[in-house]
């Protein structure tokens, strides 16, 4: 029994550690983005220059959401003739088709590429349009993502500087007012962007190249063999692919582009388990990478392996909660006998630390929210669904290795009432 | 006859409504950086000298808790079966109350069990489990089945009594106000707010948390002599420290929220890097 208690406590001594350590990096990287210089984006650069670029918006039975999409990519302040749409097709079974070969007929720069045969899902699909893609530069946007005029050039610009591989926009839902659920996911994308991303962009560490508004070089993605049709996300898959090759990933806190938010928790779930499903995916095949690569200097290297690990955390949560609970009808929750405050310690972490809620409350701050912010205590509320969901990604991750199965591509349901096409 | 609107005009009164109002883009703005005076009155009057009042004073603070919590009970429990037990902690005693609590019959327990148990298949048999509030449900029902499993097969195993769980409760929440201050100062410091009203809030944060550890602890007390000791799991995993932390956070976002509103049209707050 004395050994299995050992066991138990040094897990639990092990959680917090872990939750202590990443506490740490939540409040370093807020007060680098209150009082931290702001390390700019290459917005200021004005170049007629501009290169060829390919505008990729992968769909599956995305009818409720693709004339908005395509509508916004024909208004896009870009050289006409230096850029090239390419909404994916991908086996839908909707009107996805119809309404892409509609806007091809009026729109020669949208190329339509149905995909019928073949694997399905976001990878294989980027795969066959950088194949076709005339351009040197790939700018993907999500199908629900609505891009404002100037974004594309925003993005792009980045690109003038050759040591760039990747950049990615900022995230803004646009249904925030729908429920109490985007609401929340609204205050949480504002902390994912406004100060996390930002921080890293300005700390020089490891922002995120995150798949839904931003873009990359093609020949570079192509040397590195394209998107693997086995990963879930693909795009942190990139992030490090690239941070391994030497290439940099930087953030456009500026590039704002507006998106549709799960406005049901069912989506909400099946969206995070596929997150924390395709990171850990990711984290296992780039951890020892990361930490032999001679291109991160120290501090990317510790960055790196922050961000691969984050989605571990839930699951370590929740084999925490029996693990304290058998301490506890052991009465074994005196970690250290004399320092009783190990305990809150413990019960702090084990139940979420207050530093998210200080990045987020700060970047919704920043961001200019004033009531919304009444609502941070409401991520108490979600705080267990989270754990519990990306712990079964993460969860399966580990299940897809073993019985080295390949996980499939899923959707997130669309929720935008059809609008009526301009056209 | 109205002219047709151009594809322009469309997409962006349609999709992206046109903006009422330009502001000050908020990509690169910071806050202006506090001087060192705010900083150091931070460090000595908001998170010093309440922690070291905590410190020095957790015996009298302890002492008057348990009164009060002994005065109360006793107006449900015979005032002769309440104790007030004192221990040494650190540099002085905490006190706090003994009474003889109510061990769960292996009836109870198993009934219990049984309840739960059912409780949770139901849950996910329906696929409740979808909704944040449902997965609290299941969370507490899985304390609670543990807890009912536990007394209906190793009931005289059972570590606690109403004097354990009381000094460890005590000893929990003395690190919790001892923490307050902290991350209390810590988060409003950024803030453009005086000085005076933080301080306000992190005393009154303080305050509270001494004020509501009281109310909770009689109500814990109560639960435990007149129902059982099957709920103490859940009292301490679920309604101890994490409620704390739950407060803690209200009173950093409706401070947040009053000081955005406050400043909401202020440019002065605000560094641009660009």
């Amino acid at each position: 029994m004395a050994v299995v208690v050992l066991i138990l406590k040094v897990f639990t001594v092990f959680e917090i550690v872990v939750m202590l350590v990443y506490t740490i990096r939540h409040f370093a990287f807020t007060y680098n983005r209150l009082f931290g210089e702001q390390r700019l984006y290459y917005q200021d650069i004005v170049d007629s220059d501009l290169p060829v670029v390919t505008i990729v918006v992968p769909m599956h039975n995305e009818e409720k959401v693709a004339k908005d999409v395509l509508q916004q990519l024909t208004t896009i302040d870009y050289p006409q003739d230096r850029y090239e749409v390419i909404p994916i097709n991908d086996h839908s079974n909707d009107g996805t088709r119809d309404i892409l070969d509609g806007f091809a007929e009026r729109f020669p720069f949208i190329k339509p590429l149905h995909r019928d045969s073949g694997g399905r899902g976001k990878p294989y699909g980027l795969n066959d349009a950088m194949d076709m893609a005339r351009g040197d530069i790939i700018v993907v946007f999500d199908a629900d993502y609505i891009p404002p005029a100037g974004i594309v050039r925003d993005i792009v610009i980045c690109f003038k500087d050759p040591q760039v591989g990747a950049v990615m926009g900022r995230v803004i839902p646009k249904n925030t007012a729908t429920n109490m659920l985007t609401r929340l996911l609204d205050l949480e994308r504002s902390g994912g962007y406004q100060v996390d991303q930002q921080a890293r962009h300005n700390m020089k560490l490891v922002p995120q190249y995150g798949g839904t508004v931003g873009g990359f070089r093609k020949n570079v993605a192509l040397y590195l063999g394209g998107f693997s049709p086995h990963l879930l996300t693909e795009d942190t898959e990139l992030t490090f692919l690239l941070l391994l090759k030497g290439w940099k990933v930087v953030y456009a806190n500026r590039a704002e582009c507006y998106e549709e938010s799960p406005e049901d928790w069912r989506v909400r779930s099946r969206q995070i388990s596929r997150w924390a499903r395709g990171h850990t995916q990711v984290m296992l095949k780039n951890l020892g990478p990361v930490l032999r690569s001679p291109y991160l200097n120290r501090w990317e290297k510790v960055d790196g392996i922050l961000l691969l690990l984050i989605y571990l955390i839930p699951l370590i949560m929740i084999i925490g909660i029996p693990v304290s609970l058998s301490l506890f009808f052991l009465e074994e929750m005196n970690l250290i006998d004399f320092v009783l405050i190990f305990i809150v310690v413990a019960a702090y972490n084990s139940f979420g630390n207050f530093a998210p809620f200080f990045q987020i409350g700060s970047s919704a701050f920043i961001d200019g929210a004033t009531h919304r912010i009444k609502l941070l205590p409401l991520f108490f509320f979600c705080f267990l669904f989270n754990v519990l969901y990306v712990s079964k990604g993460s969860y399966l991750a580990f299940l897809d290795v073993i019985l080295k199965r390949n996980p499939e591509w899923q959707k997130t349901t669309r929720f935008r009432k059809q609008s009526d096409s301009p056209l | 006859m109205q002219e047709e609107p151009t594809v322009m005009e469309f997409a962006y009164s349609e999709i992206l409504p046109p903006k009422q109002k330009i502001v000050y883009h908020k990509s690169y703005r910071k806050l202006m950086p506090q001087n060192s005076r705010t900083i150091l009155s931070t460090l000595l009057l908001s998170i010093l000298l309440p922690d070291l009042v905590i410190f020095l004073f957790f015996p009298q603070i302890t002492q008057t808790m348990a009164a009060v919590s002994r005065w109360a009970l006793s107006q449900a429990v015979p005032a002769e079966v309440i104790q007030t037990i004192s221990r040494e902690y650190f540099h002085g005693r905490i006190y706090f109350l003994s009474l003889p609590g109510h061990y769960p019959s292996r009836k109870l327990a198993i009934i219990m069990a049984i309840i739960f148990m059912t409780f949770l298949f139901v849950i996910f048999y329906w696929k409740k489990v979808i909704d944040p509030k449902w997965v609290w449900v299941v969370f507490i029902s899985f304390i609670c089945l543990v807890s009912a499993l536990f007394f209906t097969f190793f009931s005289v195993y059972f570590p606690y009594d109403i004097e354990i769980f009381s000094e460890m409760y005590y000893k929990t929440e003395i690190g919790v106000w001892l923490i307050i201050p902290f991350i209390l100062s810590i988060s409003l410091l950024p803030l453009p707010a005086s000085f005076r009203s933080k301080t306000a809030a992190i005393y009154g944060t303080l305050l509270y948390s001494i004020a509501f550890a009281c109310i909770r602890y009689i109500v814990f007390l109560y639960l435990l002599r007149s129902i059982s000791y099957l709920f103490m799991p859940l009292m301490f995993f679920v309604f101890g420290p994490f409620l704390d932390f739950v407060y803690v956070v209200s009173v950093y976002s409706l401070f947040t929220s009053r000081c955005a509103e406050k400043h909401k049209s202020s440019l002065d707050i605000w560094q641009w890097s660009y």
